[in-house]
């Protein structure tokens, strides 16, 4: 079983036109696949994302999850948003705690809680606990983003551009955790990534969905990343076949899919 | 005040409600980073207050000169000789005509209150059916705009009529007073809950009663509180004129009765009192804001 993405259309209407923003999307995500999907602004893949996550209806086409249609969000899926997302005026603990309880109405309390201590402690957040967002760093925010979506414990992971606000510091260990997360303790098996980075796109994928800006918003091609795993920064980037896959992907994006400048009104 | 009560464009609009409140709502954090170190903070009191004192003695040079040129006004002098005779005596109660202005401030404050609480009451729930409805804020939002910029003295007939009591008459007027901006506010603060914390409910699956206990209300709370600050603010203008018009006590009575009595120092020294009981309420309304306020995080 798997996650399949059939003929998935979505056109945006508003004031000024309509704006088509995904084409006849297909695409199949084995179970246990990292997935990155990468291309340049406006070329849909955030809508992509919350067309999975069950936050936007396709217009066309299904989203199919484990033989089930996706008709809107579920507890088999979560996602880490853009810009975090956590509620500003609850403590670290209660934006965790109270999306892990009410996405699983069949766990009980005790059991919310144990998920929300593992994926604080995991995350190195259990000693902010009690903090508020406000008071915390952009990359701790983000790490608590990723401990609520696991501490629901969804099959299918969903990430947007989650490391993109972070310096290039923070990203990297933060993509390690990530990595030890999903490989390890948690029980999601599946994980789509959006990004804007090709290097994160790489190292954490096992194929690279590369998606294409209008007119024909879709996907432009899949690379696969057969490099093994465990990966690390420093033994990726010496491995020639890491080298031919960002050659590829640059090749793609910055000449077969070069978004013309817009010109000026 | 007039910010927050403009022209008001319907809530599905991308401008957020927050936006277009007036300053109050200020993120806790910005104004907590402001503070330095104590030394520092000390020293720029010190100056606040300096500044502040600098102010007032040029309004009292200015009063003294209009003072010395018209006849008949008190010199700023007799103002708070009569303020100080006022406050020897704030709560005695020699009868309707003799009543110190303590107790006079009492009643007012008290008609406040309570036509405050009335509307307050009746606004928040329906300013949040009108912030979550697109179609009952078309259907209120009309209403609201057109009895909105009515003086509330206009309704006062109307009260006496139905209440066939004056002093009641006052509380119907403060009512209707603190109605409007609590209304707007509130709606304007519910309808401008982002996208983003929507999505997490959607995404998490929150209840109805989750959505609106975690992020309906927090969310909201700073301009339902607003909105009560500023009627709370005009409700207190206005009940010194509604109380001229009511008669019988009250501040406004009082002051209405010292001109009647030709002891303009007494309306002067009222002016002061009332000045310093409104900013008092006001003060209290920032810090309850200031409780209700949480940083944005990002």
């Amino acid at each position: 079983m798997a996650l399949e993405i059939q003929g998935v259309r979505k056109t945006f209407h508003t004031r000024n036109g309509s704006q088509e923003v995904l084409r006849g999307v297909d695409l199949t995500i084995a179970k246990g696949e990292f997935i990155s999907v990468i291309g340049h602004s406006g070329c849909g893949k955030s809508t992509l994302l919350s067309a999975i996550g069950g936050l936007v209806k396709p217009d066309a086409g299904q989203i199919v999850l484990d033989g089930e249609t996706v008709t809107g969000p579920g507890p088999d899926r979560a996602i880490v948003f853009q810009n975090y997302s956590l509620l500003p005026w609850m403590s670290v603990y209660d934006n965790v705690y109270e999306a892990a309880h009410s996405a699983r109405p069949d766990r009980s309390k005790d059991e919310s809680r144990a998920a929300t201590e593992k994926y604080l402690r995991s995350t190195g957040l259990w000693q902010h606990a009690s903090k508020r967002p406000d008071q915390i760093s952009g990359g701790m925010r983000q790490r608590a983003a990723v401990a609520r979506a696991f501490s629901v414990g969804p099959k299918v992971l969903l990430l947007d551009e989650p490391f993109g606000a972070l310096d290039a510091l923070t990203r990297a260990h933060l993509q390690n955790q990530l990595m030890d997360l999903w490989g390890s303790e948690s029980d999601t098996e599946t994980v789509v990534m959006v990004t804007h980075g090709i290097d994160e796109a790489i190292f954490l994928a096992d194929r690279v969905v590369v998606m294409a800006n209008a007119p024909l918003p879709s996907v432009a091609a899949v690379i696969e990343v057969a490099i093994e795993r465990p990966r690390t920064k420093a033994t990726i980037t010496a491995d020639p076949r890491y080298q031919e896959v960002t050659e590829e992907l640059v090749h793609l994006l910055q000449e077969k899919l070069v978004v013309p400048e817009p010109i000026a009104a | 005040m007039s910010t927050r009560l403009g022209e008001a464009p319907p809530p599905a609009t991308e401008e957020p409600g927050l936006a277009a409140t007036p300053s109050p709502v200020v993120p806790v954090a910005s104004v907590a980073s402001r503070g330095g170190s104590g030394l520092a903070a000390v020293r720029s009191m010190g100056a606040s207050f300096g500044y502040a004192v600098i102010g007032f003695l040029l309004l009292g040079a200015i009063w003294q000169l209009i003072a010395s040129m018209a006849d008949g006004l008190p010199t700023p002098s007799e103002g708070v000789s009569a303020l100080t005779t006022l406050l020897s005596s704030p709560f005695h109660d020699n009868g309707p005509n003799d009543k110190g202005v303590g107790l006079q401030l009492a009643t007012s404050l008290q008609r406040v209150f309570l036509g405050f609480a009335f509307a307050t009451i009746v606004a928040v729930p329906i300013g949040m059916v009108m912030g979550a409805s697109k179609r009952l804020f078309q259907v209120i939002n009309p209403v609201a705009q057109l009895l909105r910029p009515v003086s509330p003295l206009a309704w006062f007939p109307l009260g006496l009529v139905v209440l066939k009591d004056a002093p009641n008459g006052a509380v119907f007027v403060i009512f209707i007073t603190a109605l409007w901006p609590t209304l707007i506010n509130t709606a304007f603060g519910v309808a401008s809950v982002p996208t983003d914390h929507k999505n997490v409910a959607r995404v998490f699956r929150f209840s109805r009663y989750k959505y609106v206990r975690h992020v309906l209300l927090p969310y909201s709370l700073p301009s339902i509180v607003t909105g009560m600050r500023i009627s709370m603010g005009i409700a207190w203008m206005v009940i010194v004129a509604v109380e001229m018009l009511s008669g019988g006590n009250g501040i406004g009575f009082f002051v209405w009765d010292a001109y009647n009595a030709d002891d303009l120092a007494s309306v002067v020294a009222a002016i002061i009192l009332i000045g310093i009981v409104g900013l008092l309420l006001d003060l209290g309304f920032g810090r309850v804001l200031k409780r209700f306020s949480y940083a944005e995080g990002h």
